[in-house]
């Protein structure tokens, strides 16, 4: 066992030994509720139903897809990323791959596959950064997928055919919408990206009798790597009516679209949506938004439901939270949707010539406890998918509010507007700063009385918060510590404590600020003596923990 | 404006049914339109080219000469923008200053002063006295209950101290009041005040010694009570009117009791004392009774009062105590006991009698025996009539009588006059109306308002020696200032605020730096501004006396030092440091506002524009909370609909240019509570598994407690000691309970529910456990704000901690550990224990015939509200009753009993208390029929499902949510939870 010397990094997670110490698996029973299976199958009945449910036979024939040499193979080293839900089957995928492909007993072939568990953002979204930690030139995706267009890498995606029950599908359907009063209502089919291949079948059925329906095709962005399997999107690729990576079909031959002046926001906000399966909340929110009602299938239970979705005004209250915050914390939950790192970089700047002060949190899966960890951090926003990887808090667990970059960029503008809109989309999110930026520029004013303003009245608790802009007394502080440079060879401080500002390198630190008003002050502060003067010897530097969080080096001492 | 219709002030003075007159009266206050267009002359030179000569001429022959033509072509598509841009000069407000500041702009000040209404003193002379003899000031508020004659009142004053125009241009026909305090466009279409506003005269006494007279003229209506505390706030004693027809009302009766939890003196002022007379026809022996009875009612009432204890004033009012005044606002006359010995001393002659020992003769059990002309304390078997009706009442009885059936050339009344006043009235003045007559019969005789100075003279300390209350003030050094922005006052195109300020120390100079200190500067330190005093006014109703230098006990107007304050301010010198320094505690203004309406704007994009109104309102209203709810909602709070009604006035057209808000039916706050105790312990831990807590609910079912907590009269900053003997000895409860009281919630530490700490030394590490007080107080405060049910706030419950591990390690029990796990503990332990929810209930009072009674109290049971009793005022016809009525339900309460009873009842209704709404609010099972009224047993569970509906919360409220799975499954099972 090592030393007392391991005392954990300060301010972070604390882990001690039984931090290492793995659950292990309780129970052996593995419920595949997709696959639907009857009681206690048997090992072949399994291995057909998985090779059919993944349709391992057409993905067999992308991966021995050949380079044009015909010798070697175009994928070597294949990545398999599975979503908690569908990690189960992944051992057997693996088998069945490896014998189709002959990876064991041909010794020619050198194709390698790994399984990527426990996606440390979005599950829908690729990870690229785990596939490139081996090198990986192919991601193939398994279940549902947001199809938002990735950075670099090809990948393939495999939704699984769930089954469905079409004929009680429709009956609910035409219990939702009666025949007699909804015969030409627009209502448009959609569902998540697995249930997709059987809208063509529902559609068919019911648009003899439905004048109005039309449903949502997959589409992926043509510039894209991808590749779909075991599904073929009946939709040309440069389908006419495209949104959220869904083409609308049955729309063309409405008259009143028929003209190519068309708003694809407006087309929707006069459909109804009938969806299948039940979305993720910040899916479900962006549909609530843009649909003029919506009504959700659950194909499992086979129950439909028309609520209670979560409410947009709600975050309408949030964004007000935001224009009062002090400390906003960026809060990164992907790493391969494109524009992020351009989005990242973006936000820092507004919120910085907001007065706010940001830190920048790249936290997987990030939870009620994670977040909470950061006291002085008033509003998060968080840049994430926009199919999972949002935080939309429901039942007002987090500690901080969660807002969008969206909602946080319309919390920054100097007028305060609300457009009922939700957008998410990075490229249209940044779209829209430019255009702010543009105009800025026109009537750019003079900012020197800045230090004069008053305080922001929040609307929230109908009280004046002067908190709210930290980095406002910057230019004061920047002459301040000029001076003080000067002096500061002797120093060793390294936090200064200016006026009313603690600066870290002359930056404002909101964080330092916060931790002199608490009660432990982090490593060291016990070395202080009473006066608050520090005592010249200080700590003994030590060598910290090293690796990577699987298994730090110290661990892998103490535990091989 | 057209002079002949208005009074300087905007007043309509014409005939008031005379439709084209209203009407004008109301684009004259909003708005005038006046032509602007140099844009369109362009427009209309490049038409001339196009068009010719002939259109042009055509015009010339058509319109006189100083018509402005304007030619547009009819073909040009119509443009958004008007063609002629309206100027829109918003005027809601009276204020004379104004129009001579514009008038006067190049003049400099001088011309202001001598463009402001002429008084009978020196303006000059009153501010040099304000300065220099600060104890010469007397700073009174004027309250009471709604049509009690305040604002008449100070007409009265107005109309003696300032020079004879300024009531002029009032003939009988239409002999309304001037209401010379109430200049917001609101105040006078209703004809009631709704804001406090200040005026400052100078009065003079008996012996005709000069005194500044600050006077604080407040709203009678129950939903205003918030200006009239902070009214009292800003002064030194108040003057409590009191209408003697109806007695003391419920509303009075909280006046005195907020005027000695306050500490300040209560001078009584018995008003209208002409209607005992003129319309009850009382005999004049009953008449007696009457006012005595009154003045028994203010002291019983003052003798029962919680804080009477420590009440540094008298304790009684009395008119031999010089601290009550007989009134008649409307015949424009005052006098106390004293004044009138006065009279009599004066005009008689007689010297040699001491006038404070004949006054004192003048009330009570003395009896005035004519032929010995001694007084006597025996009646004689009721021979002999009273001091006071034979020196006082029946003198007035007689000139009434006289007055009224005065004819020209009869020499009873002036004979009268002359024989006991010693005054004559010129012949003109007889052939007047008799009520016009009888106003100048009493301003003939009792000639000024010397009685009412006197007393206030006496009883009122000046502010050289009156306390300075709402802050510990003890240690202040001489040379510092000291001041209180009590309220804001909008200007009156709503650009701008201005404060009124009470100075306590020190000046306030025009042009010199001072520190703003903000309501939350306590919790807050940066929440103070080093401003510059712009402006200094003294206020004169409806015109501002510019000032340059404000001393000590002024109360004074001040311009350009709002910007951070919200309700209220401390002001301090700017070079004062800021360490130990106290501010003024804010009175809670909105404790009270029960009744709330969304608001969102019709068009969305002006959302700007109605967040800066509602800036506006949260500054000008100070009962008004605004906030944005979880629904993402904007809502405002208020303390009732006329209350509402007024805010949403004001948000629409004074704050915003004819904003188009959409308003929600009008809702309620709410609130949750437990009946009964916790059914089984739950224990909650942090994700870590280092910390576990157990908390469990009571209900607090002591209103009493509730009332103290919530009154202040139990207060946690007070040392714990202090605290914890009052639980025992007022409470009862044991010692070991009452020490272990660690926090009240949620808001300040003035709501009713506790958290305590109930763990045993044996089984929990105390030492630990209370270095992590402040994080479990914490997540106390924010679970007992947003509670479980419905996100309202919990009140009066109980939350005992019962046991409780807190790791050894300072990084394991952070508050982001143990807030959460407090949170959750407190939601378990509410919702195991029947939870249930609470509804705010007015209290109604309703004066009314004794016809109108039945329809009253049908009225109320429609509303499921109920009379708890009623008795009949003395003396007249009419009857008090007392009753209840849910918030919720008394939307249009006040309308519907005016309506139906046609005048014969005025109801009042105020914030009582909070009362469980019957019904369980988990049964999932309650009949909720749709489209019609909810039954009684699920009106909980109605409202509750609505309220989360309305925030957008999914689901149910369950337990669920806040415990393990595996427990809660074990608790389903054995039955306990459903």
């Amino acid at each position: 066992m090592a030393t007392e010397a391991g005392v954990p990094v300060a301010l972070s997670t604390y882990q001690d030994e039984s931090t290492f110490q793995f659950e292990r698996v309780k129970g052996s029973e593995i419920v595949r509720p997709h696959l639907s299976l009857g009681k206690n199958p048997s090992r072949d009945e399994l291995e057909s139903k998985i090779t059919e449910y993944y349709c391992l036979d057409e993905l067999v024939e992308v991966l021995k897809k050949s380079k044009e040499d015909n010798i070697s193979r175009e994928y070597n080293r294949i990545t398999l990323q599975f979503p908690d839900s569908l990690i189960c089957d992944s051992a057997t995928i693996v088998h069945e791959l490896q014998r189709r492909l002959g990876v064991i007993n041909d010794a020619v072939s050198r194709q390698k596959l790994w399984i990527l568990a426990d996606t440390s953002y979005s599950p829908c979204c690729i990870d690229e950064v785990a596939a490139e930690h081996v090198n990986s030139d192919l991601v193939v995706h398994f279940g549902d997928a947001c199809l938002n267009p990735i950075d670099k890498l090809p990948a393939v995606y495999v939704f699984g055919k769930p089954v469905v029950d079409v004929a009680n599908l429709v009956n609910q359907f035409k219990t939702r919408y009666p025949i007699e009063e909804c015969q030409s209502s627009k209502i448009l089919l959609m569902s998540d990206s697995p249930h997709t291949y059987i809208l063509k079948q529902v559609y068919e059925q019911l648009a003899v009798e439905y004048s109005g329906l039309c449903y949502a095709d997959l589409a992926l962005v043509p510039s894209t790597k991808a590749t779909i399997i075991g599904y073929k999107p009946h939709s040309v690729v440069d389908a006419k009516f495209k949104t959220m990576n869904r083409a609308l079909v049955g729309l063309e031959n409405v008259e009143d679209y028929e003209n190519d002046e068309f708003d694809i926001d407006t087309i929707l906000s006069e459909h109804e949506l009938f969806h299948i399966s039940t979305p993720e909340a910040p899916r479900l929110l962006q549909l609530v938004t843009k649909f003029s009602s919506v009504t959700l299938y659950d194909a499992f239970t086979k129950q439909i439901s028309q609520g209670p979705y979560p409410n947009l005004m709600r975050r309408y209250r949030y964004m007000h939270m935001a224009r009062s915050a002090g400390t906003v914390g960026l809060l990164v939950n992907t790493l391969s949707l494109a524009n992020t790192k351009k989005l990242i970089n973006t936000m820092a700047k507004r919120i910085k010539d907001a007065g706010k002060k940001h830190y920048i949190f790249v936290v997987g899966k990030p939870n009620v406890a994670k977040l909470a960890n950061f006291e002085n951090v008033d509003m998060w926003c968080v840049l994430g998918c926009d199919h999972q990887g949002i935080i939309v808090d429901q039942s007002n667990e987090y500690f901080k509010p969660i807002v969008t970059p969206y909602e946080l960029l319309l919390a920054l503008s100097d007028e305060l507007t609300w457009t009922g809109k939700w957008i998410t989309d990075f490229k249209q999110v940044l779209k829209q700063v430019d255009e702010e930026e543009d105009a800025d520029e026109e009537e750019k004013h003079d900012e020197d009385d800045d230090e004069d303003a008053p305080p922001e009245f929040d609307a929230v608790t109908g009280r004046y918060v002067s908190t709210s802009r930290p980095l406002r007394q910057l230019q004061h502080l920047q002459i301040s510590s000029q001076e003080e440079v000067k002096n500061d060879v002797e120093s060793k401080a390294l936090v200064n404590k200016l006026s009313s500002a603690v600066a870290i390198k002359n930056t404002v630190s909101t964080s330092a600020q916060y931790l002199q008003t608490r009660h432990w002050t982090g490593l060291g502060s016990d070395y202080n003596t009473e006066e608050g003067e520090i005592s010249s010897a200080g700590a003994n530097l030590e060598e910290g923990r090293g690796g990577i969080a699987r298994g730090y080096d110290y661990d892998r001492e103490v535990h091989s | 404006m057209d002079d002949d219709i208005y009074d300087e002030f905007g007043n309509l003075i014409g005939d008031a049914f005379d439709s084209d007159a209203e009407s004008s009266d109301e684009s004259a206050l909003e708005n005038e339109v006046e032509p602007q267009d140099e844009e369109v002359d362009i427009e209309s030179d490049t038409e001339e080219k196009e068009n010719g000569i002939d259109l042009k001429m055509n015009v010339d022959e058509t319109f006189a000469e100083d018509v402005k033509q304007i030619i547009v072509d009819p073909a040009e598509p119509p443009q958004d923008e008007p063609v002629i841009q309206p100027r829109v000069e918003k005027k809601l407000k009276v204020d004379f200053t104004d129009n001579i500041k514009s008038d006067s702009k190049e003049n400099g000040e001088a011309s202001i002063m001598a463009g402001l209404p002429e008084v009978i003193y020196s303006r000059e002379y009153m501010i040099q006295t304000m300065t220099s003899l600060p104890e010469r000031i007397r700073n009174i508020a004027l309250v009471g209950n709604l049509h009690s004659g305040k604002t008449t009142f100070v007409d009265s004053l107005v109309l003696h101290t300032h020079s004879p125009s300024i009531g002029l241009k009032k003939s009988l026909k239409n002999f309304k009041p001037l209401r010379f305090m109430d200049n917001h466009k609101l105040e006078i279409d209703r004809g009631t005040t709704i804001k406090t506003s200040p005026i400052t005269l100078m009065l003079q006494d008996l012996k005709n010694r000069s005194a500044i007279f600050n006077i604080l003229d407040t709203p009678g209506h129950a939903d205003f009570e918030d200006e009239t505390i902070a009214a009292i706030a800003a002064v030194d004693g108040i003057i409590l009117v009191v209408d003697v027809v109806e007695g003391i009302t419920a509303r009075d009766r909280s006046l005195v009791d907020h005027a000695v939890k306050e500490n300040v003196p209560i001078v009584l002022m018995l008003n209208k004392i002409d209607r005992l007379i003129l319309e009850l026809k009382l005999p004049v022996r009953d008449c007696y009774q009457k006012l005595n009875y009154i003045v028994e009612d203010v002291n019983q009432r003052l003798s029962q009062n919680e804080f009477i204890a420590n009440y540094t004033h008298s304790t009684t009012v009395s008119p031999v105590e010089n601290n009550v005044i007989f009134a008649s606002s409307t015949f424009e006359f005052t006098f106390s006991l004293i004044s009138f010995a006065d009279l009599y001393l004066r005009k008689s002659g007689i010297t040699g009698v001491d006038i404070e020992e004949f006054s004192k003769r003048l009330w009570g059990d003395y009896f005035y025996d004519k032929k010995t002309n001694k007084f006597s304390t025996n009646s004689q078997d009721g021979k002999l009539s009273r001091s006071f009706v034979s020196f006082i009442l029946e003198p007035i009885y007689k000139i009434i009588t006289y007055t009224l059936v005065s004819e020209p050339g009869d020499t009873r009344l002036p004979s009268l006059l002359w024989d006991n006043f010693g005054v004559k009235l010129n012949k003109q003045q007889y052939k007047q109306d008799p009520q016009i007559l009888l106003k100048d019969v009493f301003k003939a005789i009792f000639d000024d308002n010397k009685g009412f100075v006197h007393s206030v003279n006496s009883s009122i300390s000046n502010p050289r020696i009156s306390q300075i209350r709402g802050i510990n003030s003890q240690n202040l050094p001489d040379d510092s200032v000291l001041a209180r922005v009590v309220k804001l006052v909008e200007s009156s195109d709503a650009s701008q605020f201005l404060s009124i300020v009470r100075v306590f120390k020190g000046e306030l100079i025009v042009g010199s730096k001072i520190k703003v200190l903000g309501e939350n500067y306590a919790e807050d330190n940066e929440d103070y501004k080093i401003q510059t005093v712009e402006e200094l006014y003294l206020s004169g109703g409806r015109y501002k006396v510019p000032i340059d230098v404000a001393g000590e006990g002024a109360i004074v107007i001040v311009g350009g030092i709002d910007s951070i304050v919200n309700k209220g301010a401390t002001i301090l010198a700017a070079n004062k440091s800021l360490e130990n320094c106290e501010i003024f505690s804010q009175p809670n203004y909105g404790s009270k506002s029960v009744f709330k309406v969304a608001v969102e704007p019709a068009n969305p994009s002006e959302l700007p524009k109605m967040l800066e109104g509602l800036r506006k309102i949260n500054k000008s209203y100070l009962a008004a909370v605004i906030n944005v709810e979880e629904s993402g909602e904007h809502v405002i709070l208020a303390p009732g609909e006329l209350y509402l009604d007024c805010v949403l006035h004001d948000l629409r057209l004074f704050f915003t240019d004819n904003l188009e808000i959409k308003v929600s039916d009008p809702m309620t706050k709410f609130s949750e509570t437990v009946v009964e105790g916790s059914i089984t312990k739950i224990t909650t831990s942090t994700p870590s598994g280092n910390n576990s807590i157990s908390i469990i609910a009571e209900p607090l079912n002591d209103s009493k407690l509730s009332y103290a907590i919530e009154s202040g009269s139990i207060d946690l900053s007070q040392p714990a000691k202090i605290t914890s003997k009052i639980l025992r000895k007022d409470f009862g409860w044991d010692a070991l309970a009452a020490r272990s009281v660690w926090c009240f919630g949620p808001e300040g530490l003035q709501s009713p529910s506790l958290l305590l700490d109930d763990t045993l030394e044996e089984e929990t590490d105390k030492k630990l456990l209370y270095s992590v007080k402040d994080s479990i107080c914490q997540g106390f405060k924010w679970s007992i704000s947003e509670g479980p049910l419905c996100n309202e706030p919990i009140r009066n419950t109980k939350f005992k901690i019962l046991d409780a591990v807190i790791s050894g390690s300072e990084i394991h029990r952070s508050g982001t550990q143990i807030i959460p796990m407090t949170r959750k503990a407190c939601y378990a332990g509410f919702l195991t224990a029947t939870s249930r929810l609470m509804e705010p209930i007015y209290s109604v009072t309703v004066v009314c015939t004794h016809s109108a009674k039945a329809l009253v109290s049908k009225l109320l049971d429609g509303r499921r509200g109920n009379i708890i009793k009623d008795w009949p005022v003395p003396g007249t016809p009419l009857f008090e009753l007392e009753g209840h009525v849910p918030v919720i339900e008394s939307v249009g309460l006040e309308t519907d009993i005016r309506i139906r009873a046609q005048g014969q009842a005025m109801c009042y209704l105020t914030f009582s208390n909070w009362q469980v709404v019957p019904g369980d609010p988990l049964d999932p099972d309650c009949f909720l029929p749709s489209l019609k009224p909810v039954p009684a047993e699920s009106l909980a569970r109605d409202f509750v499902m609505k309220t989360r509906r309305r925030k957008g919360m999914t689901g149910e409220p369950s337990l669920q949510k806040y415990i393990d799975t595996n427990l809660y499954t074990r608790l389903r099972e054995k039955g306990i939870v459903r």
